[in-house]
């Protein structure tokens, strides 16, 4: 899963085992969830 | 039964029914408020939602957003549409909103590839947008009731009373306590006598019958005559609601006698 680091604005993949949620280029400890590409289908409800 | 029309507007119609039972007048209060089919939107396709609003947040309120058609009798309910529901012109009336900020998202950004659709009202607010912010959203709106979601409720405020009669009896003094008493001011002084303005203004509180000392105040509902008021939120007008209603009661009640019919 991709996410994006809200400090240095860099794409980053997260190794869960291994490193924990951090940044890989600037250390930082908080990431955010990009919105999928994908079309979101719902109902209007 | 007899019918007198009292008021009509756009969006209310105020009549009188006369001989007919609570029942009857309390069905057609129900089929306006749940039956009458209703544009609104059913299923959106979110591309791009970078709002503070949750997508699903978002889609409630397109949902909530009333939609009128200039003729809406050329759309059917897409259980009854020849396509079998599968999604056709016939049922289905597609939009687009993309609306990029800074700035308001209001209900005038959904835009219907059908040029006789469009919102009832231009200026319902659905999201704020900040600098850079986007929302891009297609789908669709179809025909339904209310029964099955609030979204298609067309009649907003129906409801019916008992027309009120209200006598003043030859014992009354002309005191005035039961003028100040009423909420509605439908009771007024002339020449030393209490007369009634407006009787079919009066909610039958009966506050001016306790006030009245002598007892000539006398207000008693006619149990076989109602005053009917169906208001909607603009998206069918009201007269055609009526109708609309009325046929779905006249329709269910065909349909339970054909029913019927085959056990006789």
């Amino acid at each position: 899963m991709a996410y994006k680091c809200t400090r240095c604005k860099k794409t980053v993949e997260v190794d869960y085992e291994y490193s924990g949620i951090r940044c890989p280029y600037c250390g930082h400890r908080i990431l955010m969830k990009e919105r999928p590409t994908t079309v979101k289908r719902m109902k209007a409800v | 039964m007899k019918v007198e029309l009292l008021e009509l507007k756009e969006n209310r119609v105020r009549f009188l029914l006369k001989g007919v039972s609570a029942a009857f007048a309390n069905g057609i209060r129900r089929a306006a408020l749940a039956e009458v089919p209703n544009l609104a939107i059913d299923e959106i396709a979110l591309y791009d939602n970078t709002s503070v609003l949750f997508d699903e947040q978002l889609a409630l309120r397109l949902g909530l957003v009333p939609i009128t058609a200039e003729d809406p009798s050329v759309f059917s309910l897409p259980e009854e549409c020849q396509c079998g529901g599968a999604g056709c012109p016939g049922c289905r009336l597609d939009f687009m909103v993309t609306v990029e900020g800074p700035g308001m998202v209001y209900s005038r950004d959904i835009k219907f590839t059908d040029p006789s659709v469009r919102p009832v009202v231009d200026t319902i607010p659905l999201v704020v947008l900040g600098e850079g912010e986007k929302v891009v959203i297609e789908g669709y709106a179809t025909l339904g009731v209310a029964r099955s979601h609030a979204k298609w409720n067309a009649g907003t405020l129906c409801g019916y009373k008992n027309l009120p009669k209200i006598e003043i009896g030859p014992e009354c003094n002309g005191c005035g306590k039961c003028i100040a008493e009423c909420a509605r001011n439908i009771l007024v002084l002339e020449a030393e006598r209490i007369k009634v303005t407006d009787p079919l203004n009066c909610s039958l509180c009966k506050l001016c019958v306790r006030a009245c000392e002598t007892g000539a105040v006398k207000v008693e509902p006619v149990l076989d005559c109602f005053v009917l008021s169906i208001e909607g939120d603009g998206s069918v007008k009201a007269r055609d609601m009526v109708w609309m209603a009325t046929s779905e009661i006249r329709k269910r009640a065909e349909y339970l006698g054909n029913w019927l019919a085959e056990f006789a």
